[in-house]
């Protein structure tokens, strides 16, 4: 890979498709072979999706060399595993299952129509490619010059009690995605902490976002750091928290106690669904506190020791909130979450 | 090769297969040596087609008997590349030098570039040579990975770019300096002498990083020293995924981040290990694994899918209160030994007791420099070993 920086790649495919695409691309006699065979039967196939990419490719390569087929990588995107044994297509298909990449099995000749559509798709479907990523020049600047209304957002965490929604506490927090969109974990990580940092100082100049309750417990989020810098007063009121990454956890006793002697509690940010041992009382650091992630299905469906200690941020869909009422977390959205 | 001039279409190729070169020499660390020789840079004199059609009958069969390739640009560059050390390149350019004369104004006609170092260079020479920049950068003269500029501010935090620049300089970087092997050995109370049970590579990766980012302070962008350490696992993995590497495969391990499994680079060595995948031993480091979740989750999925090993790797003991049981579904328990861990009172022993696997093969010692962290091992029923002390033992047979 030759990072964001270099739009080559981009610029050589920018040229390339001024030209017209043929009426019907060439197909390679592989292709053909594996088509003729999905035509005449009883061979089988698999359909996934393009994420993780590299994983469902090598994963499908591995089945085609096993069960003598072949992997079609349509110009559209996504991956098929044609003209192979039903037992081959069977195992590539669990062991994309396991890795939770949602496979279709198909069996040919049931499945031609769908074979069928995506073959002729292919001809007029422009090349796939994925988009150019956001240039990380300035990237410390564009973080301070963002509007705050749009870099740190005022979402709210809640509840339902019987029928009706209780308000638990207000999160101050960042959007990553409005610095730096659909990036790898250590960018958005970063554009968090750098966010953060912003957040930070507004804290400790007692400017507090507008719209905020005042009969609300805040809670405010951290750049990760290895050791606590100054930390604010918190606002009038009980109950606040800084929300620290996970990240930090090897420095977790160290915050906990910054925290506390400047009169916070604290909460954490980015469980995730094989980590929910963490949250077994007295583990993390810092009491009890609030656990956040992103919601998730696994670990809606599952939330581990104590529920009622988690809360899953983003927009709330009918089955996060039936969820959330079958096992007692909370749900944490509005802007930007 | 041939010796007439290039048509428009065969250069057009010839150019995106040199993108493409590049790319892989950068995924994959292959060095490469190029000579750009910059025809169309030459001065107008020299500019004819009679004048490029000779030149090229000269090259050619100084380049015929090599592994080197000639390629066509569409601007009317030539492009030769070879694997190293390529001295017949050299032979080129003195050639060419000798056929141009001394003309100063064609003395920049010979650009020496290497890959993967100066994969941006050459993809700005291509860019130019297609026409699509107006005016082609200058590719930076004689520059390697350890002569990086210097920022004006050290004792700052790098910036995003410098972290991208940081990841192209570490591309052709020689990591061999950085790694060193350490063995984790079965050693048995009263038993023989130390057996090695497997090896580790271990990369020094804090002298790294002081090596491409000189004088920056990374400890403040955690982060971004995170972006950094996967990306040199990356090199060490696209080090170990060779055939030459699969030969004599001995029991081995390393520590990668939980998103390297699912780089190219440890899909390839995958591939490769097939029937070895139980010799290999990943660890991961507490740190790596809070700080992205999902990528753990699909890292010990696959682990456990394609049958490796997996460690917690270097805990300090103070952390272990942190770990529920079950260890995250990881096989080992990697522990950093302290001498503070001789001086804990009952209460802090018991509580340690309790937090260690029962299971004590599940448990690795490491950080050994003393006969004192052995006896506090096996005390605790503890018998795989790892350093110092244990390389000693080891060499002394």
């Amino acid at each position: 890979m030759l990072g964001p920086r270099t739009g080559f790649t981009m610029q050589i495919n920018a040229t390339s498709a001024e030209t017209p695409p043929p009426p019907s691309p060439p197909r390679s006699a592989a292709l053909a072979e594996a088509l003729r065979r999905c035509e005449v039967g009883d061979c089988a196939g698999v359909l996934v999706g393009g994420r993780q990419p590299a994983l469902a490719a090598a994963l499908l390569e591995e089945a085609a060399n096993a069960g003598d087929g072949l992997v079609w990588r349509p110009r559209g995107g996504g991956f098929w595993l044609l003209g192979t044994s039903p037992a081959a297509a069977a195992r590539a298909a669990r062991n994309l299952d396991r890795m939770g990449l949602a496979p279709q099995l198909l069996e040919f000749p049931r499945d031609l129509p769908v074979l069928d559509t995506a073959v002729a798709q292919e001809g007029g479907s422009e090349p796939h490619r994925p988009a150019p990523p956001p240039s990380l020049a300035g990237l410390e600047e564009r973080a301070e010059a963002l509007p705050a209304a749009t870099a740190l957002p005022l979402s709210t965490v809640w509840h339902m009690r019987g029928h009706q929604p209780v308000l638990l506490a207000q999160r101050w927090g960042t959007a990553p995605g409005a610095l730096l969109p659909g990036m790898a974990r250590n960018w958005t990580g970063h554009a968090e902490s750098l966010l953060a940092a912003r957040l930070l100082r507004l804290a400790r100049g007692q400017q507090w976002p507008t719209g905020r309750k005042a009969s609300l417990p805040l809670l405010l989020d951290m750049p990760w750091l290895p050791t606590p810098p100054d930390l604010p007063r918190p606002p009038p009121g009980e109950g606040h928290a800084l929300v620290l990454p996970l990240a930090a956890l090897p420095e977790g006793a160290a915050w906990a106690a910054a925290a506390a002697r400047a009169g916070w509690g604290l909460a954490w940010w980015g469980m995730g669904a094989e980590l929910a041992g963490l949250m077994e009382p007295g583990r993390l650091p810092g009491g009890d506190g609030l656990v956040l992630a992103p919601y998730e299905g696994a670990l809606a469906q599952a939330p581990g020791p104590a529920p009622e200690r988690l809360v899953l941020c983003g927009p709330p869909s009918r089955e996060a909130l039936a969820l959330s009422q079958h096992h007692g977390f909370a749900l944490c959205h509005g802007m930007g979450a | 090769m041939n010796a007439v001039l290039p048509n428009p279409a065969g250069a057009q190729k010839d150019a995106l297969a040199l993108a493409a070169l590049a790319r892989e020499s950068v995924a994959s660390g292959v060095e490469r040596r190029l000579l750009h020789l910059r025809l169309s840079a030459l001065p107008a004199g020299f500019n004819r087609a009679h004048h490029q059609r000779q030149l090229r009958e000269a090259l050619l069969p100084l380049l015929r008997p090599t592994r080197a390739r000639l390629y066509d640009l569409p601007n009317g560059d030539l492009m030769a590349v070879s694997p190293p050390p390529a001295e017949h390149l050299e032979t080129v350019r003195a050639t060419m030098e000798k056929l141009l004369g001394d003309d100063p104004a064609t003395t920049a006609c010979c650009q020496e570039l290497r890959l993967p170092a100066q994969a941006a260079a050459l993809l700005s020479a291509l860019e130019g040579a297609l026409g699509l920049s107006q005016s082609v950068a200058p590719a930076p003269e004689g520059r390697t990975w350890m002569q990086r500029p210097a920022r004006p501010a050290p004792d700052q935090p790098p910036r995003a770019e410098d972290v991208l620049a940081a990841e192209a300089a570490l591309a052709p970087a020689d990591l061999s300096v950085h790694q060193r092997w350490q063995a984790v050995c079965l050693l048995r109370d009263g038993g023989p002498a130390p057996r090695e049970e497997w090896k580790e590579q271990r990369l020094s990766e804090s002298a790294l990083l002081e090596a491409l980012l000189p004088g920056m302070r990374l400890e403040g962008v955690p982060w971004l020293r995170r972006r950094l350490r996967a990306r040199m696992a990356r090199r060490t993995l696209a080090q170990w995924a060779r055939p030459e590497e699969m030969m004599g495969f001995t029991p081995r391990g390393l520590t990668l981040l939980p998103e390297n499994l699912m780089d190219e680079e440890f899909l390839r060595l995958d591939a490769m290990l097939g029937p070895h995948r139980g010799a290999l031993t990943i660890a991961f480091a507490l740190r790596d694994i809070v700080a992205d979740p999902e990528a753990f989750g699909l890292a010990l999925r696959f682990a456990a899918l394609r049958g490796y090993r997996t460690a917690l790797d270097d805990l300090d003991h103070t952390d272990l209160p942190l770990l529920p049981p079950g260890l995250f579904g990881l096989d080992l328990l990697k522990l950093r030994f302290s001498p503070a861990l001789l001086e804990q009172g009952a209460p802090a022993r018991a509580a340690l007791e309790a937090a260690l696997p029962r299971d004590r093969a599940r448990l690795v010692l490491v950080g050994v420099e003393s006969p004192v962290a052995i006896g506090w091992g096996w005390q605790r029923g503890i018998e795989r070993f790892q350093g110092r002390l244990i390389e000693q033992r080891l060499s002394l047979g």
